[in-house]
Formats: structure tokens, C-alpha cells, sequence
């Protein structure tokens, strides 16, 4: 078998001492980035990028393969404990995680959020090294027509995340898209509703919405409820999951495995869009809807592994086709580059010793990442203790440099200060915060390849009926988005519970 | 450790300044102590990790090397390059500000009528070199010279479809020009990055498309991709067997420079003295090395003669930027 034996050789070349510390550093460098808001894992790899110049390629590529996995782990951290979204892929798991917080289950969200991402890091490096050649040329019949497709397929999924008010759904995901369309329009070039502000000329930044909306927010209704009941002060219970809760939230982290590993294949979706379809499909298929977005596991154990998954999805089409999946795999790219290899569909045959170390290194990581995350849960739910005063202050302060740092500009900053606002407004006309930010995500996505699809076919939407997997993805978003209503017809009417008296 | 670094910056600036006196460098209209006496700042226009980012990194470390003080690099990102020299125009014209620019220098401001500064408001230090571009196709598609992708055109006006990285960029001009130039039309779709190009090359949504021909070497070298004309002066050392769009008749000349700016109205001293230290920079086996493996084309201009070529496709690519309606 060459290709265990390659993955031996992998493993050899990762394991030398050197090589392990390396991998180790970056794991630990990647966790604290992935903590401080508004810094992604593209810029922390960017960022060190020049230190690695002095180095090997190899080592270099796993440093920097360290930092792209413990990212990951780390931006959910924060997330769940403060409803800081430490990176826009984790923001999703603030929805349900922070839930669990509330509820004293801390412990048990980040061991599931670590167990999710362990497994579906494993089982997306597994399909790279098997079927990665052969799944990236199937990425490849995804065109512009098929993006859309796929993503209208995921818009669909926002009348599942209304919380019991469809309508209050439906307006939040407009809202959503209408925010959406700020920035440069992408078949004209010109500029949309930027009021002649530069800085948002690419859009509004992603990742400063949700800070606003999830940590400021939050640290806004603290203030009115005189910091009495923020924080869990009980105490922290069921640090790693028992067997009824992993079998519980098994079935999401397969799901959110095989949908991150696909999804981050594609080089036009990427990890945030996986982690909330993700979300989408576990808050649709729950068993017990009610729960969503007060503190169901499986909200958490889906997105928390799609977005690993997508991580090493993403690295499919690089190592492949020399294609990046995502924007941090595309700084990956320039480090090969910068070390003079080229990347491309020969990289598996004439640097056999690199691609191979850095699938070794990528679970390498994964297995690090379990047991780092295991060992730190108890010291980290600690930060809890902390007086509310104080840590509602601090998040402030984490909030709005977080934001800062993400270009440098006081854009940002104050995109961060409105949207905590409109957040809290949100909140309190018990508006869903879910669908704008699904909206937000995918509605760009969704309008660049719809038109792109229509300048391909000289604007005829017939592309979109004469294409299989457009036409299949399409019949199933109208299946998904009128089941529902159908299903209402035959089913007894499900009683509305009882608003819960500790409401948000 | 800020005390630290201050002790060694003295120190670093004393030892620059005999050491300069000593080779009689420093002999020049300005004095070392005149400028520069702070750190410098470096504006990269792109995102961390960008190849705009990536270029600036390099210089900011090769020209820190022959300069008394340090230089470190800030980035302002967005807009096509357009924040970037909005935050430029907004510091003093003293030469402590510096931008890492493409030609994007030349293409945002005239694409975006409503910008307040267009390449005049810079004054050029140095450019080092210049990204190519080609025409790109899949090999195993029926296109196998430039002239079957042009013929193939002429038969079905507006069919054969080529992706862009953008609208109203250097890519779409490219693309846009070579049909002008060769009598056929051409479809464009616009992407958002080199990679979902080459995915939609790759997976055959797309005839062809404009390419940095760094980007898609890999490919050439796996018989993926085909490049069939490059829109340089010259045939590329690297791709001796591909031709130049010029040479079958057809004025396609669209180099992506790269090189450094300052703000207009800097005084003339300090210009000088940047060309200068950028020319000691350039020379540095680490700014080499960073040119040949980005496959940047290293071609030198300073000052005026950087000026005469932005001036230059200012006024060709204006001209067909007009054509296409921005």
C-alpha cells in the first residue's frame, strides 16, 4: 500500500522532534488567536508567515498547518463561555453554546465542541488522503449555476431558525440580505450603498457584525439587568459528555463532518458557510426544536465540527490542483510559493515528503487540539467566576479592539457599536439573531454566482433547468422550503411551550 | 524593551551615518540625520497574506536593511487599493509614509469616478518589476493556439465565455482588448480570486481566462493548462515556446507593475533618497530571491520613468475603460 506507507513516511517527518515543536507552537499560537476576536486564522498565518522564511518548507508548512487547525479550536472557546465570536466560524456556536453557559453546561459544550472537531478533523484529513484527487475533480462540475443552487439551498434553511415566529424570521433574514449588499456590486464593479465610506467598498466586515450583535449585545443587557444573572454561578457541571449526550450530538458531528469536508472543498463557499448550514440542518431535523437557540447540544456539535472539517476540506483542492478552498489556504499558497514550490496537480508526486508531512501534521494537530482542550476546559470555564462587572467590561474592551485589528480602521469599530445596538433592540423585540447572520453569509455568495451564472448564459435563466445538480439542488430547496407547511397540515398542532422565565 | 530598541535604533543610526560617511554615500543633497529620524511606515493595500501584503513585507525587510530606521507595515485593506491611498493622502507629504502599489494604482481611480485621488496625487519612487498575464485554457479543451480561441469567437459572437478577476480590472481589459484588437467578441465573468477561475477553467464553465501566469505554472507544468498568449512585450524566459499577443499583430501590452509610491508634493531630497535606498534594496539576495519565486518579472524604473509608464497606461486604459462603459 503506497499510500500508507507515504502517510508513514509523513508521520516520521512530523514526529521529529523540531517538527513536533513546531506543530505545537502553532497549535498554541492558533488557540490564542482564535480567542482574540476580529483576528482570523488567514491573518494570524499571514501575519507569522514572514517568520517562517528562515525555515524549511516543511517546517514552515507545519507551523503554519498548526495555527489553521488550533484557530479553529480556539475561536469556539470564547464563543461559548462569552458570546464572543473569537473567529466568524465560531460564531455560529455562540448561539446555542452561550446557551449552555447559561445553563451551567459550559463544560459540556466545549468538550463536545472538542470532541466534534477532533472527529471531524479526522475523518476530513481521511477522505484528503483517500478521495481527495477524486472529490476535488467533483468540486470541480460546481459552477456558478450549481453555487447557487447550493446556497439558495442554504437560504431556504432560514424559515427553520425563526424560533417559533416565521414572520419574525423571515424579517431578520432580510434584513440579512439587504445588509448583504453593501459593498462593490459584483457584476458591475460599482458601489452600493457605501454612502462614499472606502472602507466599505468590500462589504460590511462579517466578523464586526457579529461581534456587535453577539458580545456587545449580550454585555448591553447585562448592564439593564443589573449584572444580576449574567453568568452561570452554580456549579460547573459534566466537563466531557456521557454516553447518552455523545449519541445525542453523534449523529450532528457526522453530519457536520461530511457537509464541512464538502463544503470547504469548494473554492467559493468556505468554513463559515459550512458551520451555518450546519446549524441550519441541526435546528430543522431537531428532536427537540424547542431547544433551539436555548442551549441544544446538537446546535453545537454540528457547526462546531463542520467548521473543522472545512479546514481540512479547504486543503483538498490545494493539494490536489493547487486550487486554495479558502482564504487561509490561500496564504498557505503563498508560503509554498514563497519556498519555491509550485502548487498544482503535480505537488502529490514531486514533494511526496511535504504533502505528507502536512497530512500527518494536520492530524498530528487534531489529536493535540483533543487533549489541549481537554486538559484546559476546567482552568477555562474558571474565567466565569470572575465578578460580571468586570468581565462585561472586559468583553467591551476585547470587542472593540478585536474590531480595530480587523483593518486596521475605525470602520469597524463602528460597525461593532451599531450592530451591538441593533442587537439589543433585537433581543428585546425577540427578533432572531440566526437569520441575519445566515442572510449575511450566504446572500452575497448567493447573488456573485447567480450572477455570474447569468452572464455565462448572456442572461437566460434557463442555466439554472438545464443543469442536473442545479436542477436537483433547486427541487430540493422547494422541498425544503414548503415541507414544512405541508407537514404543519397532518401533524397535530404541537402546543407552544411556556416561555421560560429567565428569557432573552 | 521599547528602551532596548531605542538604544539600538541610536546605535543602528550612528553606525549607518560613519559608516555612510565613510563611503561617501551620504554625501548626497540630504543628510542622514534630515530624513529619516523615525520609523517608517509601509502600506500594503491588501489584506495579510495577499500578494500585495506579501511584496510589501519583502521590501519593507530589504529596504530596512540599507535604511537608518525601521520600517514596518500596515495594512489598509479595501476598495480596490482605494483605502489605502485615501490613508496615504491623509498623512503628511515627509516621505515617513510609504505605499507598495500594483497597478491597481492606475485602474481604481478610473473606475471610480467619485474617488478624490487618482495616480497624479503620488509621487513614484520605484518599480521592480511587473506580473504577467496570459490567456489560459484548459489542455485538454479544443483550443490549442491563440488564433483557435479568436477564430472560435468570430463564429459565435459573444458565446465563448472568459473569466475575469473582476470588472473594469487589468484581467477584463486583457480579455476585452485582445477581442477588440483580433475583430471577435468575447464574453466575460467576472470571479472573485485567481483560484475560483482556475476551479471554473478546470471544471469547463468557462472557454478560457485571464491569468497571472505565476498562478497557473503548476497547472502548466501538470498539462492541466494551456497557456496560449501572455500580453507582455516580450516572450517570457520562462515560457520561451508561448506567444506574445503582439507579435501576431494584435496591441495587447497589459503589465501588472509593482513598485513603491509616496504622496506628491514630498520634498524632491527625500524622493531621491529613496530611490536610492530603494535601488540598494532591490539588489539584496532576499529581495531577489522573493521576485524570482513570486515570478515577478524584475524590470526596473525610478522615478520619472516610472512616472511616463503610469502616465502611459493611464491614458491607454482610460481610453478603454471608457469603451466599456465605467
Amino acid at each position: 500500500m503506497g499510500m500508507l506507507q507515504n502517510l508513514a513516511m509523513g508521520f516520521g517527518i512530523a514526529l521529529t522532534p523540531l517538527n513536533l515543536f513546531w506543530i505545537v507552537l502553532g497549535q498554541l499560537v492558533g488557540v490564542s488567536v482564535g480567542i482574540l476576536p476580529g483576528i482570523n486564522a488567514s491573518m494570524a498565518v499571514a501575519i507569522l508567515l514572514p517568520l517562517t522564511f528562515g525555515m524549511t518548507p516543511v517546517s514552515s508548512l507545519l507551523l503554519l498547518a498548526g495555527i489553521y487547525m488550533g484557530t479553529m479550536f480556539g475561536g469556539s472557546i470564547t464563543s461559548i463561555l462569552l458570546r464572543v465570536p473569537g473567529t466568524s466560524t465560531a460564531a455560529v456556536i455562540a448561539l446555542d453554546g452561550y446557551e449552555m453557559t447559561r445553563k451551567g453546561r459550559a463544560g459540556l459544550a466545549l468538550g463536545i465542541t472538542a470532541i466534534g472537531s477532533w472527529i471531524a478533523g479526522t475523518f476530513s484529513v481521511m477522505v484528503l488522503m483517500s478521495i481527495g484527487p477524486w472529490l476535488s475533480s467533483v468540486a470541480l462540475a460546481f459552477g456558478p449555476p450549481e453555487y447557487f443552487a447550493l446556497i439558495f439551498l442554504g437560504l431556504t434553511m432560514i424559515t427553520s431558525l425563526g424560533s417559533g415566529s416565521l414572520v419574525k424570521g423571515l424579517i431578520a433574514g432580510a434584513f440579512g440580505l439587504l445588509l448583504g449588499t453593501i459593498g462593490m456590486d459584483p457584476g458591475a464593479g460599482i458601489s452600493r450603498f457605501t454612502f462614499g465610506i472606502l472602507g466599505l467598498d468590500n462589504g460590511i466586515s462579517f466578523i464586526a457584525v457579529l461581534i456587535g450583535m453577539f458580545a456587545v449585545s449580550q454585555s448591553l443587557m447585562n448592564l439593564e439587568r443589573h449584572f444580576s444573572h449574567l453568568f452561570y454561578k452554580g456549579k460547573m457541571t459534566g466537563l466531557l459528555p456521557n454516553w447518552n449526550e455523545f449519541k445525542e450530538s453523534f449523529g450532528s458531528i457526522i453530519r457536520g463532518s461530511v457537509l464541512g469536508t464538502f463544503i470547504g472543498m469548494l473554492p467559493g463557499a468556505g468554513a463559515t458557510a459550512s458551520a451555518f448550514m450546519s446549524y441550519s440542518i441541526e435546528a430543522r431535523i431537531s428532536k427537540h426544536p424547542e431547544q433551539v437557540g436555548k442551549g441544544d447540544i446538537s446546535c453545537v456539535a454540528g457547526p462546531g465540527s463542520a467548521d473543522n472539517s472545512a479546514a481540512g476540506g479547504a486543503l483538498v483542492p490545494l493539494l490536489s490542483l493547487g486550487i486554495p478552498g479558502s482564504e487561509t489556504t490561500a496564504v498557505l499558497l503563498g508560503a509554498l510559493m514563497i519556498h519555491g514550490i509550485r502548487p498544482g496537480p503535480l505537488l502529490f508526486s514531486q514533494h511526496t515528503d511535504l504533502v505528507w508531512a502536512l497530512i500527518a501534521s494536520l492530524y498530528l494537530a487534531n489529536c493535540l487540539g483533543l487533549i489541549l482542550a481537554t486538559g484546559g476546559i476546567k482552568p477555562l470555564t474558571q474565567i466565569l467566576r470572575l465578578p460580571t462587572p468586570i468581565l462585561s467590561a472586559f468583553i467591551l474592551v476585547m470587542s472593540v479592539v478585536g474590531a480595530y485589528s480587523i483593518s486596521n480602521s475605525m470602520i469597524e469599530v463602528w460597525t461593532v457599536v451599531i450592530f451591538g445596538v441593533i442587537g439589543y433592540l433585537m433581543k428585546r423585540l425577540d427578533i432572531p439573531v440566526a437569520p441575519v447572520i445566515l442572510a449575511l453569509v450566504l446572500g452575497p455568495m448567493a447573488e456573485k454566482s447567480f450572477r455570474q451564472a447569468l452572464f455565462m448564459s448572456d442572461g437566460s435563466v434557463i442555466i439554472f433547468f438545464t443543469r442536473p445538480i442545479t436542477v436537483t439542488m433547486l427541487i430540493l430547496s422547494f422541498i425544503s422550503l414548503f415541507l414544512p407547511f405541508i407537514l404543519s397540515r397532518f401533524k397535530p398542532r404541537v402546543l407552544p411551550q411556556p416561555k421560560q422565565a429567565d428569557e432573552s | 524593551m521599547t528602551g532596548c530598541m531605542r538604544i539600538t535604533m541610536t546605535t543602528m543610526m550612528a553606525l549607518a551615518t560613519v559608516t555612510m560617511v565613510l563611503l561617501g554615500i551620504g554625501s548626497g543633497p540630504v543628510l542622514a540625520a534630515d530624513y529619516p529620524t523615525k520609523s517608517i511606515e509601509m502600506v500594503a493595500w491588501a489584506s495579510p497574506g495577499g500578494g500585495s501584503d506579501r511584496m510589501c513585507r519583502a521590501f519593507a525587510k530589504a529596504i530596512e536593511g540599507v535604511l537608518p530606521q525601521t520600517v514596518y507595515v500596515v495594512n489598509k485593506k479595501g476598495g480596490g487599493g482605494s483605502v489605502g491611498m485615501a490613508y496615504v493622502q491623509s498623512k503628511p507629504a515627509d516621505g515617513y509614509t510609504l505605499l507598495g502599489v500594483t497597478n491597481n494604482l492606475v485602474f481604481t481611480p478610473l473606475t471610480k469616478p467619485d474617488l478624490k485621488y487618482t495616480a497624479k496625487d503620488f509621487a513614484p519612487i520605484i518599480m521592480w518589476g511587473f506580473d504577467a498575464k496570459g490567456i489560459a485554457v484548459s489542455a485538454d479543451g479544443p483550443y490549442k493556439t491563440i488564433e483557435d480561441l479568436v477564430n472560435a469567437a468570430k463564429q459565435k459572437p459573444g458565446e465563448l465565455k472568459i473569466g475575469t478577476f473582476g470588472l473594469g480590472t487589468d484581467d477584463h481589459i486583457t480579455g476585452y482588448m485582445l477581442g477588440s484588437e483580433a475583430g471577435a467578441k468575447f464574453g466575460f465573468v467576472p470571479f472573485d480570486s485567481g483560484g475560483e477561475q482556475l476551479a471554473a477553467l478546470l471544471g469547463g464553465h468557462i472557454a478560457a481566462t485571464v491569468a497571472e501566469v505565476q498562478e497557473v505554472g503548476g497547472q502548466v507544468d501538470a498539462g492541466k493548462v494551456r497557456i496560449l498568449a501572455v500580453a507582455t512585450e516580450q516572450r517570457m524566459d520562462g515560457l520561451p515556446d508561448v506567444p506574445t499577443m503582439k507579435e501576431k499583430g494584435w496591441n495587447v501590452v497589459v503589465p501588472k507593475f509593482r513598485g513603491l509610491v509616496v504622496k506628491k508634493g514630498t520634498p524632491p531630497e527625500v524622493v531621491d533618497y529613496l530611490i536610492s535606498r530603494s535601488l540598494m534594496a532591490i539588489q539584496t539576495p532576499t529581495f531577489k530571491d522573493y521576485l524570482k519565486k513570486s515570478m515577478i518579472e524584475p524590470n526596473f524604473l525610478v522615478g520619472e520613468g516610472f512616472d511616463e509608464l503610469i502616465q502611459n497606461q493611464e491614458q491607454t486604459f482610460g481610453k478603454v475603460l471608457k469603451e466599456l462603459g465605467f
